[in-house]
């Protein structure tokens, strides 16, 4: 395949888009399966088209195959001539499956070399059975062939002189090469016997291989059809030949007379996306019209009266096209009216009174567009342009969320970033204008004019940031369901594979969270549905002798709560038995049976989170990698996370991650220890102590404090992180420290620190692919001065922590003798 | 190498040199973003001996490489490094600790001889060669070497040995 000009600019709306389509498509193919409603199929269909369409325009012609094949199947289903099964979903799956390893592959530039042939065979039989009648190889057409009046004109020309219209279907050998000459050595045989009144696809797209392996012509002759299914049928690469002659009525709905006096619509041609707009439109029940608004004659500024009108109807529905194009409308370039067609809720009469109630315009007259009736059959009778119809459509009612208003424009993620980055600067500078500020009031005292101007502006700036900030945060957020939307079709693989029966919702799945989150939370989620599948929910036969409905249920939520978002993973399975669970880890070797036997069931259920408890025995398919719940708690906690389960036996459990709304800023504690600066994520700080340095006790070797008769252990930095260089400050004066008291999951310590600092918003900084990832440190950010601080990564010092409750205490000892 | 490759053919090469100690150095001029003054640096745990920390450079956290201690050169006696020869490798500016930026210099390809271990006191394997200049020989770094995978110089343990090793008293 070789692009003749470069399509890389397209290439990052293309791919955006055929996201969004898949999504879609894999969140409904999986809904279709419980309840196949008319609304469904329709948005299925829509989004394979849309697929199609946009895959075909940037020449990714397997990519274009595949979904037209889908789509024929959807348009089928949508049109009730076959019903839905799961063996049609999981052939539609694995179509989606397959377009999406293609949309992966096509990051690497080219379109993948994936062998779809057995699939879209597969999908073309489906779409065969569907209708017994026609030629066998004959395909639904992807949109119904329109028929300009001129070539209604040439057919019924043709028939008046006593010749026939057929519609003759091309199909090519799937693969064949050189396309194109094939197609036209086609049309050049039948144009021997024929005259072609229209090609689909149009020749220029022939030409350029544009289509896929059929093509369709309409063709009046007076020949008999036999003999040009065997003229053609003689060329080599030629798959099959049907020919159909073109009922009557074609020409008929040209013949229709065009009723109160709109003799011009009718030459109202729709572009094929206008079409798709009306017709769906129409199919929810909203009204499609065309407004002819006519201008005052010699009215000034009339361009801008025309985009007043335009954007009057926007506020009432969804202006689909203007003539002439709303540039040449802004610049005047138009008579002394236009037209705009009009998809809206409201009926005509208020439109009308809306754009008549605007200055300077004289005349505004809407009439209804009403879509021909298609005919059942394929080929039987195809539609011909859409005509502005006399009667206007019933008002149904309008459903709600159909079509959407176009308020929003597509923005690329690295901008976003990008202006995410810069706001992360200003946060910077605003700290180091308040640095300034206390530096100046304490020069120049409090009553000074330009301290209190400056700290005037300031506050303002100050405020002004966290205002951009916010809003550039909104931006940036996107509804988890961009991530949740993949769940459905793997919890139903997952449960088919483990023969369990499962209802699984979503709720709150619009709830928004910024990109930085969303792009890391798939991972942990997966691994708790899983668990949910796997260790939560009873077989059928199981649960029925419980007394519980033998399918179970997952619910998946989100919501916000304060500036944090909860996700939360609930079943009604079997719960977590402590018994069960002890079992389980001493079979594991992770202690003894005695130890297991001491704890109490609350220690018991944590073992949960021990390394090497929940290891998968069988790797899953799924996530490709038997992670155990132990790196899901720690994944959640680098993200400055928590995670949590409530359990009851037999009832079932929920696990719920907490998680900050962005990654990019936190709230954190600035300490200094050993003259070194420090932040910790202020999620993770409990409290603050101070104490005297003697007051720490020593038990089993390990240092701790008791804290409101608690015992509570110590880490302190220096003891923890290897320095190759000596620390810049020894620690701390007169015996006087600051302990945090740091908490992540159920593990708690005190950090022993010499100095606290003060609470700041402060800027996850990466530490760069040449320091590397660096243990208990989970980046770097820049402080008010300009100088540097490490973020602390609390999870990992715990661990360390947790390893080191035996140290010598001769280490310890010579640590005391320090201060 | 290729790049350089390409200015071999057009006979002349820029590079920009600076002094550590007695001895002059030299990195090719487009890999130099900028000269700073030494600054804050902050250090960070578990990174090879080499790398004194990280740094603020306009807002964007920068690793700071001490050029001595990655060369095994002598610490400075007196004011010693004194500047910073930002520079870019691997798509990531990296900080190189200096005694003193000098000049960029033009330099003859025919002379530049290959690293010879008789004439410099540091590593051969760092060098890429040696360039004959008014100001004196020159010491041409082999960046992707003098920078390379700092893994494979010492564990990503940041987290120290324990308690026991790391706690040891200061001598006082």
């Amino acid at each position: 395949m070789s692009d003749s000009f470069d399509m890389s600019a397209y290439m990052d709306v293309f791919m955006a888009e055929a996201d969004e389509q898949l999504a879609l498509l894999e969140e409904s193919l999986v809904d279709l399966e419980k309840e196949a409603t008319p609304d469904l199929l329709q948005r299925l269909f829509r989004a394979a088209h849309t697929l199609k369409g946009s895959s075909a325009a940037m020449g990714f012609t397997r990519m274009a195959e595949l979904t037209h094949a889908m789509e024929n199947v959807l348009d089928e289903l949508r049109n009730e001539r076959i019903g839905v099964t799961s063996a049609i979903v999981d052939v539609l799956l694995a179509g989606l499956d397959s377009l999406s390893a293609m949309r992966r592959g096509l990051e690497h530039g080219a379109e993948p070399d994936l062998d779809t042939t057995a699939l879209t065979a597969q999908l073309r039989d489906i779409t065969r059975a569907a209708r017994p009648g026609a030629g066998a190889a004959v395909e639904a057409p992807p949109v119904g062939i329109q028929l300009e009046a001129e070539e209604l004109r040439a057919i019924e020309r043709a028939r008046q002189a006593g010749a026939t219209a057929y519609e003759i279907t091309v199909c090519l050998k799937p693969g064949c090469p050189l396309k194109a000459i094939r197609a036209a050595l086609v049309l050049a045989t039948v144009r021997k016997q024929a005259e072609l009144v229209k090609v689909m696809p149009p020749e220029e797209q022939i030409d350029r291989e544009e289509f896929g392996d059929d093509f369709r012509m309409i063709a009046t002759t007076t020949d008999a059809p036999d003999r040009i299914v065997a003229a053609v049928s003689a060329l080599s690469e030629i798959g099959s030949v049907t020919i159909q002659e073109m009922p009557e009525t074609v020409a008929a709905a040209e013949e229709r007379p065009s009723e109160a006096g709109l003799a011009a619509e009718t030459d109202l041609v729709f572009l094929d996306h206008e079409l798709d707009a009306v017709e769906m439109a129409l199919g929810q029940g909203f009204s499609v019209f065309v407004v002819d608004v006519g201008l005052r004659p010699g009215t000034p500024l009339k361009g801008l009266r025309a985009t007043m009108a335009v954007s009057t109807a926007e506020k009432i529905g969804d202006v689909i096209r203007t003539d002439p194009g709303p540039d040449d409308i802004e610049e005047e370039r138009f008579g002394d009216s236009f037209r705009m067609v009009l998809i809206t809720k409201e009926p005509a009469a208020a439109v009308r009174a809306q754009v008549e109630s605007l200055g300077e315009i004289e005349s505004a007259t809407v009439t209804p567009v009403a879509l021909p009736k298609a005919e059942p059959q394929a080929g039987a009778a195809p539609p011909s342009a859409l005509a502005p119809a006399a009667v206007a459509p019933i008002e149904a009612p309008a459903e709600p969320g159909g079509v959407r208003r176009q308020t929003t424009v597509r923005v690329n993620v690295e901008q976003l970033d990008n202006l995410m980055n810069l706001v992360a600067e200003l946060v910077i500078d605003r700290t180091v204008l308040e640095q300034v500020l206390l530096d100046l009031t304490a020069q120049s005292g409090k009553q000074s004019d330009v301290a209190s101007s400056l700290e005037e502006a300031v506050t303002r700036i100050g405020r002004r940031t966290s205002d951009l900030q916010d809003e550039i945060m909104k931006a940036r957020m996107q509804p988890v369901d961009t991530v949740f939307s993949r769940f459905p079709r793997m919890l139903r693989d997952l449960a088919h594979k483990a023969g369990k029966r499962i209802d699984f919702q979503i709720v709150g799945g619009e709830t928004e969270l910024d990109r930085s989150v969303l792009e890391v939370i798939g991972d942990p989620l997966i691994h708790m549905l899983r668990n949910s599948v796997d260790h939560g929910i009873e077989l059928p036969e199981e649960r029925k002798a419980a007394g519980k409905p033998e399918v179970g249920s997952i619910v998946l939520s989100a919501r916000h709560e304060e500036n944090y978002i909860v996700i939360q993973v609930d079943d009604d399975g079997r719960g977590i038995d402590p018994a069960r669970v002890r079992q389980r880890a001493v079979e594991r070797g992770l202690l003894s049976r005695e130890a297991a036997d001491r704890m109490s069931d609350r220690e018991a259920m944590d073992l949960i989170w021990a390394p090497g408890f929940s290891t998968a025995e069988k790797v899953s398919d799924v996530s490709g990698r038997g992670v155990g719940m132990d790196i899901v708690r720690n994944n959640v906690e680098r993200l400055n996370g928590r995670i949590d389960v409530q359990s009851i036996v037999g009832q079932g459990t929920s696990m719920s991650v907490r998680l900050p709304l962005t990654l990019a800023i936190i709230q954190a504690l600035l300490v200094r220890a050993q003259g070194r600066v420090y932040a910790l994520g202020l999620t993770c700080v409990q409290e603050t102590e101070r104490r005297q340095l003697s007051e720490i006790q020593t038990i089993q070797g390990a240092e701790t404090v008791v804290l409101r008769g608690r015992v509570l252990p110590l880490i302190r930095f220096d003891w923890c992180y290897h320095y190759t260089r000596p620390a810049p400050a020894t620690g701390a004066r007169n015996g006087r420290i600051f302990i945090v008291v740091v908490r992540v999951g159920e593990r708690e310590a005190g950090i022993v620190v010499d100095e606290l600092i003060g609470e700041q918003e402060i800027v996850i900084k990466s530490l760069g692919s040449f320091i590397g990832d660096v243990r208990g440190v989970s980046g770097a950010t820049i402080l008010g001065d300009g100088t540097v601080a490490l973020i602390v990564d609390a999870a990992a010092l715990l661990d360390k922590a947790a390893d080191e409750r035996s140290q010598p205490i001769a280490a310890l000892e010579a640590a005391t003798a320090e201060a | 190498m290729e790049s350089e490759g390409d200015q071999f053919d057009e006979g002349m090469m820029q590079f920009v040199t600076f002094s550590l100690g007695h001895e002059l150095y030299g990195v090719p001029v487009d890999v130099v973003d900028e000269v700073i003054h030494m600054q804050f640096v902050a250090d960070v745990p578990g990174v090879p001996d080499y790398v004194e920390g990280i740094t603020n450079l306009r807002g964007n956290v920068v690793p700071v490489v001490n050029l001595r201690w990655r060369l095994g050169l002598p610490p400075a006696s007196g004011e010693g490094s004194d500047r910073l020869l930002v520079v870019e490798h691997n798509r990531e500016r990296i900080g190189l600790e200096v005694d003193t930026v000098r000049e960029v210099v033009d330099v003859a390809v025919t002379d530049i001889e290959p690293p010879s271990p008789i004439v410099s006191s540091i590593d051969s394997d760092l060098i890429q060669g040696l360039a004959k200049t008014p100001s004196g020989f020159v010491i041409l770094l082999d960046l992707d070497r003098t920078l390379g995978a700092p893994e494979a110089s010492g564990g990503r343990q940041a987290l120290g040995p324990g308690r026991a090793a790391a706690a040891l008293p200061p001598a006082q």
